[in-house]
């Protein structure tokens, strides 16, 4: 009897199932798919494009951060993919490479706001001199600072640090007054993280970790100083005690959790800086500064999201009205501007979203001349919590072996990029 | 050592004879109790800071060092799991609905499939039954893209429904393995008094065995629960539907921030949420879990 209960049972439970038919008519619906950290204003930019136009629909699908590349491409691959996809910008060149995005270089290049737009996000929305997106949402590596930290320490508040010598003496200022307050902080194990704001200390400083694109690109980290240089300043910070020591096991889970609670003198993040730490933390004083280099100098990783059109996709056309209408003026400084991410237009950066206060300023210039790596290996290189990058940051600046650790990596990424 | 010293002084109250070294026995009752209450506070510290921190602020959540009481309770973290998506009811609806068919489909199944297994002879028995084992040793990331194309094919991408075949598939070499063991223990008289009353091999299984070997049931069913309750990798990579999301997916995609960020309010929220009826559905069956995982091993 049993049994057949169950099975009745199992039928039951079945049908609902496959009654869930997938026709829809009237006006085209476009599936966006974004990772799910763009969830607090992706919805109000889907929702107000679906405000304005009548034959068109956006249905967004939020994909979990760290499983969007892995999902997206399979997806594809079974010709189930959305019709669009958000895509954080390191990751552009990767999917352009396995053809798996549209290749939209003729609308493109009729854009009359072309040269408006982010140059680091544009150079990565390239593949072989053909564009395969478009910059879509923005942001900017700067140096966040506690302003009631340095005024303890005897530091002003107006006069951030310029060079990594002053960033060493200001850590140390905060470590002295005691209590459990550090200077500084980064989450040694994450080199998502530490590309964002570890990279632009090099940069700044006029070295670079990549050289060239494509196949004959090569890792740099040997023939530049000035990673030896960055990582021999990080070890400095961390062997003199000024960094909090969970900083060696953090792979981002707890990235903010130090500033946050105002126990960290200084913190490199993005733009989203801004809004987590004032709508959940409204005691905590901060101000930002662009991250310098070694002698002065400054720049950024300018990153955010480029938004592509699936080579499975069967509204291409209506896509495209979804993706000039996200870089258009008004979308970006009403929708984008307006909810705390930066704007990927340069004029609008530069003016509405500048306009707003200093802080929006200093991100609106860390992201106009900021730069962003450009590799389809990037994920391999650098996001891999076992790729080479996060590899050296770790045995050089935990382990000290600084020298072995960038010969052990420049082999490493030379041997991954050869490989293709 | 407690046994040794047992040894030597027998319980009072408790006939010698059988299972008479117990620990509990040759303690007085006070320090049994501590030693207990002990081992169940250790046990249940990580429940409890997980209670807490769900009742804290987001500030107080991500505290270093921890503030270990919340100053306070605040329902923020539950009123974002409500509000976000289409709300964690909906999503528990599709995780209870897979899971429940996935309880059914594989009882079903490894039923039939135990049942013949052992009490029926046919060529190649060994042979197949050692092949179901074997799929056991073959991981499901291995199995993921083509599994893929193979939903694709059969158009049950983005559906719970072809989810849930996923899962009862996974969940089959195990507890066909338990079931067949489960048959094999029961004594062959029983059925042969069934046939004296007219029942047949179907029958038999439905009238007696079905009622022996219910701890094997109970097992497979609860293994069967709790995997697709859990499961994460299919859903993620054969969901591609926000409102068909199953409870693990949508977490993560609640929970995660910028670069790896994790909220952990949130997170333990939805970990409370998820917790509940696994909790619930072992304290109720627990009596048939131990029993059906041990069947067959001591025969």
């Amino acid at each position: 009897m049993k049994t057949w209960a169950a099975a009745v049972l199992a039928l039951l439970v079945a049908l609902p199932l496959v009654a869930c038919g997938r026709t829809e008519s009237g006006p085209t619906t476009l599936a966006l798919w974004a990772r799910s950290d763009e969830s607090a204003f992706l919805q109000s930019v889907v929702d107000a494009f679906n405000r304005t136009h009548t034959g068109i629909k956006v249905r967004m699908t939020l994909i979990p951060t760290g499983n969007f590349v892995q999902k997206f491409g399979l997806a594809v691959a079974g010709d189930a993919g959305p019709d669009l996809a958000s895509i954080d910008l390191v990751y552009v060149p990767f999917f352009a490479s396995a053809g798996v995005l549209r290749d939209i270089t003729p609308q493109v290049r009729r854009l009359s706001y072309l040269d408006k737009l982010s140059p680091a996000h544009m150079r990565n929305a390239q593949y072989g001199s053909r564009f395969y997106a478009l910059p879509f949402s923005g942001d900017a590596s700067v140096l966040y600072y506690n302003v009631d930290l340095f005024r303890q320490a005897g530091l002003d508040p107006d006069r951030p640090p310029t060079t990594w010598s002053r960033i060493e003496n200001a850590a140390t200022a905060v470590k002295k007054l005691g209590g459990g307050r550090y200077g500084f902080y980064f989450s040694g194990a994450c080199g998502g993280c530490n590309v964002f704001t570890f990279a632009p200390l090099i940069w700044a400083s006029g070295g670079d970790i990549l050289r060239g694109t494509g196949t004959s690109q090569q890792p740099s980290v040997a023939a530049s100083p000035q990673v030896r240089q960055a990582l021999q300043f990080y070890r400095r910070l961390w062997t003199s005690g000024v960094v909090p020591p969970q900083a060696q096991t953090d792979n981002g889970a707890n990235q903010f959790t130090p500033f946050e609670t105002g126990k960290v003198a200084m913190f490199a993040t993005g733009a989203f800086g801004i809004s987590t730490f004032t709508h959940d933390f409204p005691n905590l004083h901060f101000k930002v500064t662009p991250l310098p280099g070694r002698d002065g100098g400054s720049s950024s990783f300018s990153g955010g999201d480029e938004i592509a059109i699936s080579r499975t996709s069967q509204h291409p056309d209506a896509a495209w009205t979804f993706i000039s209408w996200a870089t258009s003026m008004r979308a970006q400084d009403r929708y984008f501007g307006a909810a705390g991410v930066a704007p990927i237009r340069t004029d609008v950066a530069l003016g509405s979203y500048s306009a707003k206060g200093a802080t929006y300023a200093t991100l609106a210039k860390a992201l106009v001349s900021g730069r962003a790596v450009y590799s389809v290996q990037e994920n391999a290189l650098i996001n891999d919590s076992t790729g080479p990058w996060t590899t050296m940051i770790a045995d050089a600046v935990f382990g000290g072996d600084i020298d072995g650790a960038i010969s052990r990596a420049q082999k490493a990424m030379s041997n991954t990029i050869s490989r293709g | 050592m407690a046994i040794v010293l047992s040894r030597s002084k027998p319980a009072p109250h408790r006939a010698a004879a059988a299972d008479s070294y117990r620990i509990r026995d040759v303690m007085p009752r006070w320090a049994w109790w501590v030693v207990c209450s002990l081992v169940a506070a250790l046990f249940l510290f990580p429940l409890a800071m997980l209670v807490l921190t769900v009742l804290k602020s987001p500030a107080e959540a991500n505290a270093s060092p921890p503030a270990y009481l919340p100053h306070g309770i605040s329902w923020g973290n539950f009123g974002r799991l409500g509000a976000a998506g289409s709300g964690v009811l909906h999503y528990i609806g599709n995780t209870a609905l897979v899971s429940a068919g996935t309880t059914v489909g594989t009882v079903i199944v490894s039923t039939l499939a135990g049942y013949g297994f052992a009490r029926f002879r046919f060529p190649g028995r060994s042979a197949l039954f050692a092949v179901i084992l074997a799929t056991l040793m073959v991981p499901f990331q291995a199995l993921l893209t083509p599994l893929y194309m193979v939903m694709q094919f059969l158009h049950l991408q983005n559906s719970l429904l072809g989810l849930t075949l996923v899962y009862v598939t996974f969940q089959l070499p195990l507890s066909v393995f338990l079931m067949r063991n489960s048959f094999a223990q029961i004594p062959t008289e029983l059925e042969d008094a069934a046939a004296i009353d007219g029942c047949g091999s179907f029958a038999a299984l439905r009238r007696v065995m079905l009622a022996v070997v219910r701890p094997g049931l109970v097992t497979v069913a609860l293994f069967a629960f709790f995997a697709s309750w859990n499961e994460f990798l299919a859903a993620l990579v054969l969901l591609s539907d926000d409102s068909r999301y199953t409870l693990p997916v949508f977490l993560t995609t609640l929970v995660t921030g910028k670069l790896g960020a994790i909220e952990w309010g949130v997170l333990e929220a939805g970990v409370l949420v998820t917790m509940v009826p696994c909790v619930v559905i072992f304290l109720l069956l627990q009596r048939y879990y131990v029993k059906g995982l041990i069947a067959g091993a001591v025969h």
